[in-house]
């Protein structure tokens, strides 16, 4: 039972990757706030604490090449177990969805709309989604390349373009952090931006990718991803200085402060547009995996009913799911990554471990034959 | 959703209309064998119209013979010389079997290339009104229809909605036989095929479709006969009627099927898998499936040095962005982000603005109305008055209108500047101006996030659009076979044909040898 | 299927009604005045400060090329209030339009009010999205207000004028150019206490700036200032010329060199208990103007004028650090050196910094390298060289 059949191709699942990880790139205040200047070293820390996580998805998805997690679930832990994990994903889901669209409606008040009430700009963007998740994500992730390009194309030229105020001594003194800032900071890094990608598990039987080159494509969006989060908190440190620790969106501060001769300033816009426009990339991928996990789970026939009602479900539970952004901040950096972490890596690690010793795809087709 | 809802509406409609497809008038049925009334039943149903031309003459001896054709859709010289000439003076007819005598002044009399005979007056009098002359015999229970058919015509002559600095100009007519004979004389293999069809309850258009096998995907020949066939309409009096009954997405405000009055565009298209559809009295020739970088083509690109013709690219699609939101970012930056224009250029734009009656998004809707009205007003009245229309409107108007205080002048400018980036592409001018008015709504009540999600919104209408079941906007891709979008790479390196259209044969060329006398 | 539509229609519909009814942000640019400078002054009553705002004249006459570009006045709000937030909300109650600070251009901190405190001001600057970091931060010699309303020769609003004043000066020198980013990274950064530079309103018609020195904010309370050669020490220290003009007077004549590619390190060390800091200046120096030196060769001048120079610079290194020493405060930024090299040692010093701080000994070493002496080689009262 596939309710989509259209194919990512091998690009663009390697962009779509990529996107997916430079859209939380520009909201990095969650781990700056804890190591400071040395909030580089723990992008590094990160990405490298994730590559595990990483594998143990592309296992699952060489396993189950043309399953999705709701039915890998379902298969290796039997209907009933495999209910409660699938729900505990649909679950997080629906979370991260919520948390991003909150994100971004908030980021559209406080810098552009200020007196425009949430539900419109929220209500503009889900609407937007749900149209593209109803045609199937491959007309969104059609776009991954020119999204990256974008994306990367804005960093890398804001990096050259705030050259003239970077101060390598910003980056003084290494290293002096308290031990548990790294691992804080590293976590988090693990959880937000890379362990997101547990949402893959979900678009693999749209995959157009043998199997055992996902891993391949996987790691390159990866790199792709982690380098550009890598120069944007590089950037911000060398400009920003201490102040980084401070704000809540680093970028767009170290975007407002760009001025060439005083004719090519203000260019902060580059920074909203870019975030509106991974926001949207990440938001309808997120929406379209919750979707199918509830489509998958209930065994629909067609998914395209459920996908207004979801939107309004993920609109209202965005209003609900912080009650402000103090709670939104302690949640991102202290208690979210936990339960994060949970469902990133752990839940996949038994389900790797139990496929493994049931010896599963092999059975299944043993069975079939 | 909408336009597919609509367009399986449309379907449905056509399919409920099609069984009944061929109406009966009463001509299904054989010709007698008497003359006197084979000619009484025609003049009956073609009604005795002046330009109806019946000769009778008797021939070899016995014979009674009549010719019937419409004057003016015929060569009247051809009708004497190799018709009623040879059929007069030959005295020698087989008189007794019926079928052979048919046969012989079909095969050794006439001197015409194209005859059919046939015993249905459906097809005497369809052949009698596109040009054919009917030849009838009494005694016989078939007639014979000689093309005949030549009427004026227009001459080839330079299209004026496409005229090129560098590269031929000749432009297709309103003739059928002259667009083909132009598509013919470029493209000679035997693999190039045009089939016809006739459409039209009341018009009898004869279309054709132009393609060359191998090259084009099957199943868009397959679903574009498809839908021809199916098409039951009363008239067919432009290509444009075809275009409107046989797209995708009648809604959409890109056009999925593209048209050009020149044979080497259309030529070039076809050569990359495309299928054209020549409708007889229409000099616009149809191409499909059209990709939205199609509207960013134009035929010099490929007669000028590739890398100017790359520059040229590039900015045809800036100057789209700039035409479509050249007034909405207006309108968004001094009504939403006044912080984001440098202070100087603040103070000089709150200068102009400062007395002005009207919101931005009003002035500037005042000014895309009244340009777009100008630009109609342009278009139809004569050339030289629609001259003057565009010196009044534009510079006095203009004028008048910033120093009477009504709008200011950095609107206009930035009108001016977005009108002007639209004449750049002209296949693209009409979603241009709609896009543009809806950007305008969308910057008044969000400002840039509005600009931003109608962005978004445009770029997933373009990727749902899949014409033929051919990505519209998979040009844009940057994948490898797209060296032909952005920038026009040289014809060298432009091995493959676009991936997406055609079917077998996929290369331009196999050998060749590059300019630095390496093998690649 | 049409209650499919249906149902989509009627979104639509609620959306496009959504969309038309409210323009909740838009505003017209003839509804709001520009910001262009903000004056903090202190006021009479405790814990209340002098606000004015000098907010950009647009022109009600119909624009022409002439006046376009640039309106040619500006005017001063004023008034009494404990924040700046209460203070704008209550103006805003007074003028016609909305006022808009996206655009200001400066921050002025009148002398008294920088006396009394400025930290809790700066925070307004950095917590509202309609501030931005790069506004240029000043303290006034007078009152702020002054400053603001004066009318300066070519720039009529006052706050263009200082904009591209330091953006000229910026060139050459980048002491004077501190932004609100930079004063809040001196605030936040250990051991440095923070300088802004002072203005003061010269020229007969008081139609001209002067940038006058720097003023110290130890505590971000005014504590002192420096006079024109401390503040070049600083600079100095600071490494912030990128060319300056040294004047040289020796008793033999009077040189002026134009220094520039100038490099700085400035490098904190430990040498047992003594905290030692070494600062290394190379740069290369052309001959702008050469008075005096008779009957002198062209090697003697160079190499007195060369000595001169160094002890020049030395001078003004020696000002500015006895400055600092005497009024016990660290803004010459040794701490921050410290902090960012040897942050285990700064963690035992910081308690007691303003102590340890004075004993440090600053050691200079200057080269300074003649590549050029202009267009003449010798001057006209110089001796013949062979």
């Amino acid at each position: 039972m596939i309710l989509d059949k259209r194919k990512i191709s091998r690009t663009q699942f390697m962009f779509s990757v990529a996107c997916f990880i430079q859209s939380s790139s520009l909201l990095t205040s969650f781990f700056t706030s804890i190591t400071k200047q040395d909030s580089w070293i723990a992008v590094i820390l990160g990405s490298i604490v994730s590559i595990p996580t990483l594998l143990i998805y592309s296992y699952i998805m060489k396993k189950f090449p043309d399953k999705n997690l709701i039915e890998i679930n379902d298969m290796v832990f039997g209907p009933i177990i495999g209910k409660i994990f699938s729900i505990i994903y649909i679950w997080f889901f629906m979370t991260l969805s919520a948390i991003n669209t909150k994100d971004l409606g908030e980021f559209v008040q406080k810098t552009i709309l200020d007196n425009t009430p949430s539900i419109i700009i929220v209500g503009a963007l889900l609407l937007l989604c749900s149209w593209t998740v109803r045609n199937g994500i491959e007309i969104v992730t059609r776009y991954s390349l020119l999204f990256t390009f974008i994306a990367t194309t804005i960093v890398i030229s804001t990096v050259f373009l705030t050259i003239n105020q970077m101060e390598m001594d910003n980056f003084l003194p290494i290293l002096q952090q308290p031990k548990m800032a790294y691992v804080r900071a590293t976590h988090i890094i693990s959880a937000i931006p890379f362990g997101e990608l547990v949402v893959i598990l979900m678009l693999n039987p749209n995959l157009d990718i043998e199997p055992k080159k996902r891993i391949k494509y996987l790691l390159y969006g990866f790199l792709i991803g982690g380098f550009t989060l890598l120069l944007v908190v590089f950037r911000d440190i060398a400009v920003l200085s201490k102040t980084i620790e401070i704000f809540l969106l680093p970028s767009y501060e170290t975007l407002r402060l760009i001025s060439v001769y005083s004719t090519l300033s203000r260019v902060e816009a580059l920074f909203a547009i870019s975030l509106i426009i991974l926001m949207f990339f990440k938001i309808s991928v997120l929406y379209y995996i919750s979707v199918m996990g509830i489509a998958y789970l209930f065994k629909m026939k067609s998914y395209k009913p459920l996908v207004l009602s979801i939107g309004v479900i993920i609109i209202i539970y965005s209003f609900i799911v912080y009650p402000s952004i103090i709670a939104h901040m302690k949640s991102g950096s202290e208690t979210a990554p936990f339960g994060w972490l949970v469902v990133e890596s752990i839940l996949p690690l038994i389900t790797a471990i139990v496929a493994k010793i049931r010896k599963l795809p092999e059975q299944k087709k043993g069975m079939s034959s | 959703m909408l336009f597919k809802f609509i367009m399986k509406k449309i379907v449905a409609w056509q399919n409920l209309n099609s069984s009944n497809h061929k109406i009966d008038n009463g001509l299904e049925r054989q010709i007698s064998n008497k003359l006197g009334e084979n000619i009484e039943f025609i003049k009956k149903v073609l009604g005795g119209s002046n330009d109806i031309k019946i000769h009778e003459f008797i021939f070899g001896e016995e014979f009674e013979g009549a010719i019937i054709y419409i004057d003016g859709l015929v060569n009247n010289t051809e009708i004497r010389e190799s018709i009623l000439k040879p059929i007069v003076f030959n005295k020698k007819i087989n008189k007794e079997n019926e079928e052979l005598s048919i046969k012989e002044i079909q095969k050794s009399i006439i001197c015409s290339g194209d005859i059919k005979r046939s015993d249905m007056y459906s097809v005497l009098i369809d052949g009698c009104l596109a040009g054919a002359t009917i030849l009838l015999i009494n005694g016989f229970r078939k007639g014979l229809v000689i093309n005949t058919g030549s009427w004026e015509k227009r001459a080839i002559t330079e299209p004026q909605t496409e005229p090129v600095v560098r590269g031929p100009r000749e432009g297709f007519t309103e003739d059928l036989r002259t667009n083909t004979s132009l598509l013919r004389r470029r493209i000679k293999s035997p693999k190039f095929k045009m089939e016809n069809m006739i459409i039209g309850r009341k018009t009898y258009t004869n279309i054709c479709i132009a393609y060359i096998e191998g090259l084009a995907k099957p199943e868009l020949i397959k679903t574009l006969r498809y839908r021809l066939n199916n098409l039951d309409v009363d008239s067919i009096i432009d290509s444009s009627y075809i275009e409107e009954y046989i797209e995708d997405y009648p809604l959409s405000i890109f056009a999925t099927i593209g048209y050009s009055e020149k044979p080497d565009v259309v030529a070039a298209k076809i050569l990359e898998g495309r299928v054209g559809i020549i409708v007889d009295g229409s000099p616009f020739v149809l191409t499909a499936p059209m990709l939205f970088v199609e509207g960013f083509q134009s035929s010099e690109d490929y007669y000028v040095r590739a890398v100017y013709a790359s520059i040229l690219r590039i900015m045809r699609f800036f100057a789209y962005f700039v035409a479509v939101y050249a007034v909405p970012l207006f309108i968004a930056l001094t009504t939403f982000h006044q912080e984001l224009l440098p202070t100087t250029f603040l103070f000089s734009i709150a200068n102009a603005r400062e007395g002005t009656p009207f919101p931005a998004f009003i002035e500037g809707l005042i000014m895309v109305i009244s340009f777009e009205i100008l630009r109609e007003a342009g278009l139809r009245l004569p050339r030289p008055v629609g001259q003057a229309i565009s010196i009044v409107g534009a510079l006095i108007m203009g004028e008048a209108a910033v120093s009477a205080g009504i709008v200011g002048a950095p609107m206009v400018i930035t009108v001016a500047i977005a009108a002007v980036a639209g004449f750049i592409i002209p296949d693209q001018t009409d979603s241009i101006s709609i896009l543009r008015i809806i950007m305008m709504v969308l910057a008044t009540v969000l400002g840039g996030y509005g600009l931003a999600i109608g962005f978004l919104a445009v770029l997933i209408h373009l990727s749902i659009l899949e014409p033929f079941g051919i990505p519209y906007f998979a040009s844009i891709k940057f994948t490898r076979d797209k060296q032909d979008s952005f920038t026009r790479m040289p014809l060298w390196i432009m091995k493959d044909r676009p991936k997406e259209l055609s079917a077998t044969d996929v290369k331009r060329r196999d050998t060749y040898v590059p300019p630095d006398n390496k093998d690649d | 299927m049409s209650k499919k539509i249906k149902s989509f229609n009627f979104i639509l519909i609620i959306f496009i009604a959504l969309f038309l009814t409210g323009c909740w942000d838009n505003e017209e640019l003839d509804t709001i005045s520009i910001v262009t400078g903000v004056g903090i002054d202190a006021a009479d009553t405790e814990g209340n400060i002098k606000l004015s705002l000098q907010v950009g004249k647009i022109n009600q006459e119909k624009s022409t090329p002439q006046s376009a570009g640039g309106s040619d006045d500006s005017i001063i709000l004023e008034i009494e209030e404990k924040s700046i937030l209460t203070g704008t909300n209550e103006l805003e109650r007074q003028v016609t339009r909305a006022l808009f600070m996206f655009h200001n251009q400066v921050i002025i901190f009148g002398k008294e009010q920088a006396k009394k405190e400025i930290k809790p001001y700066i925070e307004t600057f950095i917590r509202q999205n309609d501030m931005r970091m790069e506004t240029l931060v000043f303290i006034s010699e007078g009152e702020a207000k002054d400053i603001l309303d004066i009318k300066m020769e070519q720039d009529k609003i006052s706050s263009f004028g200082i904009t591209k004043m330091i953006e000229g000066i910026q060139r050459y020198d980048e002491t004077y150019s501190i932004r609100v980013l930079d004063l809040v990274c001196m605030i936040m950064d250990e051991g440095t206490t923070p300088v802004l530079p002072i203005l003061k309103i010269e020229g007969s018609d008081k139609s001209r700036l002067l940038l006058k020195g720097l003023a110290i904010l130890d505590n971000e309370k005014y504590i002192g200032e420096l006079n024109e050669t401390e503040t070049r020490g600083y600079t100095w220290i600071r490494g912030k010329f990128k060319n300056t003009f040294i004047e040289v007077d020796t008793e033999d004549g009077l040189a002026i060199l134009n220094m520039s590619n100038i490099r700085y390190k400035l490098k904190p060390q430990i040498k047992g208990e003594d905290l030692i800091m070494d600062l290394e200046i190379l740069g290369d120096v052309v001959f702008s103007e050469v008075q005096g030196f008779h009957n002198m060769t062209i090697e003697e001048t160079t190499k007195i004028i060369l000595e001169g120079a160094k002890e020049k610079i030395n001078e003004e290194i020696e000002a500015s650090l006895s400055k600092s020493k005497k009024l016990k405060t660290d803004f010459l930024g040794f701490g921050t050196e410290y902090h960012k090299r040897f942050p285990k040692v700064w963690e035992d010093v910081k308690e007691h910094w303003e102590n340890i701080f004075p004993e440090i000994s600053l050691i200079t070493n200057i080269e300074l390298n003649l590549i050029d002496t202009g267009k003449i080689r010798n001057s006209l009262d110089m001796k013949e060289g062979k």
